[in-house]
């Protein structure tokens, strides 16, 4: 090996390890850890991580007829309070796995947890 | 020296053809854009996949427009003076029950005949022209309540499909009676997102899945070797999945006396109303009609759900490319026989699967 092809293995080894690292920052991604994503018409105005053992929380969301109040407690979330007529979303009461959703449509508010699903839907 | 430069441009040039092809080969990965919108009283997801997002985007636009179209149509509750009150179909037949014959959009004149149908395969149990009965009882209005027998059989001498009258030829409907009024709920979205589906086909989609509260429609394989993953939630518990479908270009629509429930003096009633007893229909907790069509899926979920278990089996042995799962009040899940290979039943509480 001569001097100059230990020089430019030096150098090809450089641009590997710096594209490397590049990489990984371009592909990295957070734990995935347990979260309620809420969207209010379609746009995420709040996501909250969920932790075992955390006591109640209660978040004031602006929806299109008004403020709602979403509650969470430990791995579940609920809406507690909704200015809609129907009460449906409310009525649902609390939601725990990733493949559940509450909607207030009226108010355009969705709520649902950020985990891995074993389906692609439900149906029910 | 200058031969380490020429080893060295040489390298980098090597690590640049490298890069492109990632690049080439990312450009090429196949991409999800999921779109959503508050339509017919749900929220309607949109999942479609591919290596072109811009035409992905448009698509899911047409579709969205379709659904909104087949909404404005269908419309039972516009405001007055409105513009969706004006582009209502439903609202225009109802208004003119007992004065005149309406014409209608070649897409309501096609729901209102298959509704018709579906009031013959059900000996009136499933009847299109519910309309007053569940102005009666509340369901989607403000205030519910439960009606005496004496309000319930003057209301049901309103609801009879015999007295809807279609022509063909005019494309016109046409309620007989006054006082009689279409509620096209058990039938408009299914109908929708069919067309959607379609909109989607013919445009070019090779793999989408769209969403409507439940009302769902696979457009090809989720991939190569795996079909959609569909849950079939447990009625009595909603943390659970029943089971799982395994469908591919194929509709799944479920009704069920879980949903859309109002309490009335501490009871809860559902507003799958039986047209012949004028009540919320009570054999069954939840049906899942699997079909090619999501529009006949949610027709028949709707209509099967109504029926007695064995009636409803029976009935889609008659029918060809639908299968159902029925989950009775007294936790029995049965299944169509064609549906064995596409249902993995999981558990839940109390529930006993017949694989028979």
């Amino acid at each position: 090996m001569t001097k100059t092809d230990r020089q430019l293995f030096l150098a090809l080894l450089l641009i590997g390890v710096f594209l490397f690292v590049c990489s990984q920052f371009f592909f990295y991604q957070p734990n995935p850890q347990s979260r309620v994503v809420i969207k209010v018409s379609g746009e995420i105005i709040q996501t909250i991580p969920l932790q075992k053992g955390t006591s109640q929380e209660r978040f004031i969301v602006e929806g299109k007829k008004g403020k709602a109040i979403v509650e969470i407690k430990e791995l579940k979330v609920r809406m507690l309070e909704a200015p809609c007529p129907d009460q449906i979303c409310v009525n649902q009461g609390w939601i725990d796995s990733p493949w559940q959703t509450i909607v207030c449509v009226p108010n355009e508010i969705v709520i649902y947890l950020d985990k891995e699903a074993p389906v692609d839907a439900i149906t029910g | 020296m200058n031969k380490f430069y020429l080893k060295l441009g040489v390298g980098i040039f090597s690590v640049l053809l490298l890069l492109a092809g990632v690049f080439f080969f990312l450009q090429n990965q196949e991409r999800q854009l999921t779109s959503e919108q508050f339509l017919m009283d749900t929220l309607v997801s949109i999942s479609t996949y591919g290596t072109d997002t811009d035409f992905l985007q448009q698509v899911t636009e047409k579709a969205f427009k379709e659904i909104r179209r087949v909404a404005d149509l269908t419309d039972r509750f516009p405001s007055p003076g409105t513009i969706a009150y004006e582009q209502s179909d439903v609202v225009k037949i109802n208004e003119n029950a007992g004065i005149s014959p309406v014409s209608v959009d070649e897409d309501v004149f096609k729901m209102l005949q298959i509704a018709q149908d579906y009031y013959e395969l059900t000996e009136g149990e499933f009847d299109v022209t519910i309309g007053p009965l569940m102005d009666l009882w509340g369901f989607g209005r403000e205030t519910q309540k439960v009606p005496t027998i004496v309000e319930i059989q003057e209301t049901l001498a309103l609801v009879d499909s015999r007295k809807l009258i279609l022509d063909e030829e005019k494309q016109t409907a046409f309620l007989s009676q006054k006082g009689m009024s279409l509620d096209l709920g058990a039938v408009a979205k299914g109908y929708a997102v069919e067309k959607a589906a379609q909109v989607m086909i013919e445009a070019g989609v090779e793999k989408a899945l769209i969403n409507a509260g439940g009302n769902i429609r696979v457009i090809g394989k989720k991939d190569n070797n795996n079909a959609w993953k569909i849950g079939v939630q447990d009625p009595r518990n909603p943390s659970n999945l029943i089971g799982v479908l395994s469908l591919n270009n194929e509709a799944a629509v479920t009704s069920g006396d879980y949903n859309r429930i109002v309490e009335i003096k501490g009871k809860s009633y559902h507003h799958l109303l039986s047209a012949r007893t004028g009540y919320p229909a009570g054999k069954n907790m939840s049906v899942t009609v699997v079909a090619l069509d999501s529009g006949q899926a949610d027709l028949l979920s709707t209509s099967l759900f109504l029926l007695e278990p064995q009636q409803a089996l029976e009935l889609v042995s008659r029918l060809n490319n639908v299968e159902v799962i029925i989950i009775t009040t007294d936790k029995k899940i049965m299944c169509s026989p064609g549906l064995r290979e596409k249902f993995e039943y999981r558990s839940g509480e109390g529930y006993s699967y017949d694989q028979n």
